[in-house]
């Protein structure tokens, strides 16, 4: 079955371009929407969840017509990229009123939050959500968009500023819900955050779909180049040293105190190794964030084929 | 890492009603608006100052079924409910706008109908706290002090229904003025001023106006004036009015159309800023 189906669809903000004639289909399993930064993404999130209304162009999810659609929006669970939670809740408040808004029933409610609360790992988690850090506040999201039992999530930007434990918590609670049969749509401006993840992955650029197809042919072609990253840690230099001793990176480059820009061939086991650096060495590591020129690289040598 | 207690499991229960779903919302936001140390305060100072001594008043069966005891409880009140309309409503949708959480309710199977019907019954229920149920107390005290006698309530049946009237005309007017500020300006702080500003600066306009050229047309550029030439047609007093006691209803209902076009604009037309 055809999860999305979207045909010659654009959208534009005043004068500028959200999306350009974009023409694509999602089927099942786990979808990657992948492009840098004002590449589309959102801006096609939003058509799908029907927050906007497209200015051209024909778009159908799980078979209707997105917008302004309660019935479909039901069926559906949205992660949206932006922190829209109600702060001086408390998670298992915060859940409840979600799964009542959703139409669960009263005594529905609270078995209901608890068991997704625990899928996300805050069960027992009592404090206003204002007080979370940045990956609670992303499972919170992620949890609250499955109360409704979802037959399509759409994940906007989930890895976004999540240190690497709570990335690798992420990609398990992720893939965990798509063996269950749930098809997801994710969006990431990092390319390696969906290879882990999408079997299919979506290339944007500009507005425009630029290629899709298995992600392992598309990580073919970005592989021919090296990346960079910027990693926001506490001990930028103890991690410097060990992620050259143990030869993850071609180049390491200690642009602040907090703050080191790192080269790699070898982006999958750089990302591997990090999760252990803070569970084993004690490394904090506050944020970790590609280099957009990088992807911009990758879009241009796509352009060039 | 083995912090994942739950694996996922489908949800097998059955929906509730759209009207229990909808009850949930308004419920949840009413009570969240009605929380609020500033809204509590308000709500206290006009009950202290206009509606309380109205009910000791009203144990008085002459003042108690006297229209113009409620035509003035009405009157008096104006600038009390812009300043509680400021304080409760002018949130409603222009923080849904700011922090986000419209997505919250579009994407959780609301319409953009079910949306703003939810908003309306919110500020329509908040509302009725400060027109329509102090005049019900007043005229159930008021009732109870004459003895419940029936010939009595069928005398003043009328007046009944003319403080229900005039109650829900000023409520659904506040309703649309306070969302359609709300939805066009984006921003409580922005939207309570507007509220104060619409209310007094229409006031002095109307007495700068008449007193240059001295047409009584002139008042109904006021609103508190419009309500109050509303209230003197509901309870049957003699207005000495140069025009019809008709245009001023007509403005405020014209100027609710214009407000409930803007939400329907905001909500289903404009980008939704997400």
């Amino acid at each position: 079955m055809k999860v999305v189906e979207a045909e010659s669809l654009s959208k534009w903000y005043g004068e500028v371009n959200g999306l350009n004639n974009f023409t694509a289909t999602i089927g099942n399993g786990i979808t990657g929407l992948v492009g840098p930064n004002g590449a589309g993404k959102t801006t096609l999130i939003r058509l799908l969840t029907g927050i906007i209304m497209q200015g051209k162009g024909e778009l159908k999810v799980l078979g209707e017509t997105p917008f302004n659609n309660p019935r479909l929006s039901s069926r559906m669970g949205y992660c949206p990229d932006h922190e829209n939670l109600y702060f001086k809740m408390r998670p298992s408040t915060f859940l409840h009123y979600m799964a009542r808004l959703n139409g669960l029933g009263k005594k529905e409610c609270g078995e209901r939050s608890e068991k997704c609360l625990s899928m996300v790992g805050l069960a027992g988690v009592d404090r206003p959500i204002g007080t979370f850090s940045k990956g609670m506040k992303q499972r919170i999201k992620i949890a609250q968009a499955l109360l409704n039992e979802p037959e399509l999530l759409i994940l906007d930007e989930p890895f976004t500023g999540v240190d690497p434990v709570v990335r690798a918590n992420l990609f398990e609670i992720i893939s965990n819900l798509a063996k269950t049969g749930i098809d997801v749509i994710i969006s990431s401006h990092i390319l390696y955050d969906i290879e882990r993840l999408a079997s299919e992955v979506l290339l944007m650029n500009d507005g425009k779909m630029l290629l899709s197809g298995r992600i392992g042919d598309i990580v073919d072609i970005v592989d021919e180049n090296t990346h960079s990253m910027v990693i926001k840690s506490n001990e930028c230099r103890r991690l410097g040293s060990l992620l050259f001793d143990n030869g993850l990176v071609d180049n390491v480059d200690i642009r602040s105190h907090e703050e080191l820009l790192v080269r790699t061939s070898n982006p999958n086991e750089l990302y591997d190794f990090l999760p252990k650096a803070v569970l084993e060495e004690g490394i904090g590591i506050e944020a970790l964030t590609p280099v957009d020129n990088d992807l911009q690289s990758i879009f241009d040598r796509v352009m060039r084929r | 890492m083995n912090r994942f207690s739950a694996k996922y499991g489908p949800w097998k229960g059955q929906s509730t009603t759209f009207r229990k779903r909808m009850s949930t919302f308004i419920t949840h936001e009413l009570s969240s608006i009605l929380r609020s140390k500033w809204s509590l305060l308000v709500l206290i100072i006009i009950y202290a100052l206009l509606v309380m001594p109205r009910i000791f008043a009203a144990m008085n069966p002459i003042i108690g079924f006297s229209p113009e005891s409620y035509y003035s409880m009405f009157s008096e009140m104006h600038l009390f409910i812009f300043l509680y309309a400021a304080v409760v409503g002018s949130g409603i949708i222009a923080s849904d706008f700011k922090n986000k959480s419209i997505v919250l309710y579009l994407t959780k199977g609301y319409s953009r109908f079910g949306y703003i019907v939810g908003k309306f019954a919110i500020l329509f229920l908040a509302f009725s706290l400060i027109t329509i149920l102090p005049f019900l107390i007043i005229y159930i005290v008021a009732l109870i002090s004459s003895d419940l006698s029936f010939a009595v309530l069928k005398d003043n049946l009328w007046l009944l229904g003319a403080g229900l009237a005039m109650g829900t005309v000023l409520t659904l007017f506040l309703c649309a003025l306070t969302a359609g500020l709300s939805a066009l300006l984006g921003d409580r702080r922005y939207t309570g001023a507007a509220l104060f500003a619409v209310m007094i600066l229409s006031g002095i306009v109307s007495d700068i106006l008449f007193s240059i050229n001295g047409n009584e047309m002139m008042w109904m550029v006021s609103l508190g004036e419009d309500i109050s030439v509303i209230g003197t047609y509901l309870f049957r007093l003699d207005g000495i009015y140069g025009f019809n006691r008709a245009y001023p209803f007509m403005i405020i209902v014209a100027i609710s159309l214009v407000m409930a076009y803007i939400v329907y604009h905001y909500i289903y037309r404009k980008e939704l800023s997400t």
